[in-house]
């Protein structure tokens, strides 16, 4: 049996929060560094904003122009960058999260054809508590002007 | 009539000696500074090696298949770097950065020493010299991609402090490589003069390599 069939339809809506900025957490500089056409691996940042007063957690990333998006931390430690792999964003009530370069970021991986300058990649994040909201990364050369 | 004179002498002889003594000693002090830059050069972002670390030779390739070696240094200045072109957010942040920096530099005064960005890969196993071509022209057109066999490559990195250590491997078949995210200033002269640390900022990176450039001479 399906499961879903048991949940009202209005309320799956609601547990999908529009990227227009109806859900608790709001997203913005949200951006993918443009690179050659060759390579298979890209780095996508944002600033995420939990406008709420409760902890909210990112557990997944996903995108349906690459075959993988992971969450990982560069840490440079006595000048070695290291990449780590991180589980989950952690939002704290009422705080910013900024992913960006040299520090946390989005691992996008095997993306479906080239990356065109200026291009939305659309982007699902999905939350602990089950919600889910969409979001889009700008395919830049330069970080957004903040 | 012998001591008057040997009296009047005496006082010569010894402004003699303390003159030489003088000049000595300014010319040692002279050829001393002409060895070793006359005062420590300020920067606010690089580490600068005093004295500068003379490179020992080594045989790689670049992206076009030119024999790249120690040679391959003199007469300009080198922003050397090394990565990998699956390298996600360190190697582009860095490439972006190096690509500013040189065209900050391009329009400052026309008189600026020669320069050039070399990008060292650390994955050849992965990045062909075609791969390589692909990747730095992306970030500039003049930019260098040099590889070579991994014992090559390491003729270099060890001799510049510089560490490669393949990590984290992913679903999939891939994996990453931990790596000296530092940006290096070779001299003209092939020697290790300076050392960026992570992150790279436009305006201290011209500015020092400006000071670095106008103290060597």
């Amino acid at each position: 049996m399906n499961r879903h069939a048991l949940i009202p339809p209005g309320v799956l809506l609601a547990m999908h929060w529009a990227f227009a900025g109806t859900g608790p957490v709001s997203v913005s500089q949200a951006w993918v560094r443009a690179g050659p056409p060759s390579i298979s691996v890209y780095a996508g940042y944002l600033m995420l904003n939990n406008r709420s007063n409760q902890t909210q957690t990112i557990v997944a990333v996903s995108s349906p122009r690459f075959a993988k998006v992971e969450i990982h931390r560069t840490q440079i430690e006595n000048g070695i960058a290291r990449m780590v792999k991180q589980s989950e964003l952690v939002l704290a009530p009422n705080g910013i999260l900024k992913l960006e370069p040299g520090g946390l970021h989005l691992m996008l991986i095997d993306p479906n054809g080239v990356l065109e300058l200026n291009e939305r990649i659309p982007v699902q994040l999905e939350f602990a508590n089950g919600a889910s909201m969409n979001s889009e990364l700008t395919v830049r050369a330069a970080p957004p002007d903040t | 009539m012998a001591t008057p004179a040997t009296e009047s002498k005496s006082p010569g002889r010894l402004l003699r000696v303390v003159a030489v003594a003088i000049v000595a000693l300014a010319l040692g002090v002279w050829f001393g500074m002409e060895r070793s830059p006359r005062k420590p050069i300020e920067t606010v972002a690089a580490t600068v090696l005093n004295p500068p670390q003379p490179l020992a030779d080594f045989t790689l390739a670049d992206h076009l298949g030119r024999p790249f070696s120690k040679a391959s240094f003199a007469g300009k200045w080198t922003f050397l770097f090394f990565g990998y072109t699956h390298c996600p957010d360190v190697c582009p942040t860095t490439l972006s950065a190096l690509a500013q920096i040189n065209r900050a530099l391009d329009e400052q005064a026309a008189d600026n020493p020669p320069r050039q960005v070399v990008f060292v890969s650390v994955d050849p196993s992965r990045d062909t010299a075609a791969s390589l071509a692909k990747y730095v022209a992306y970030f500039n057109p003049r930019f260098l991609g040099v590889t070579g066999e991994l014992p090559a490559i390491e003729t270099l990195t060890r001799q510049l402090g510089i560490l490669h250590i393949r990590a984290e491997n992913q679903d999939g078949g891939g994996y990453l490589i931990d790596h000296s995210a530092s940006v290096l200033l070779v001299g003209p002269d092939a020697a290790l003069r300076a050392i960026f640390s992570a992150p790279h900022t436009q305006e201290s990176m011209v500015r020092d390599f400006l000071a670095i450039s106008a103290a060597y001479s």
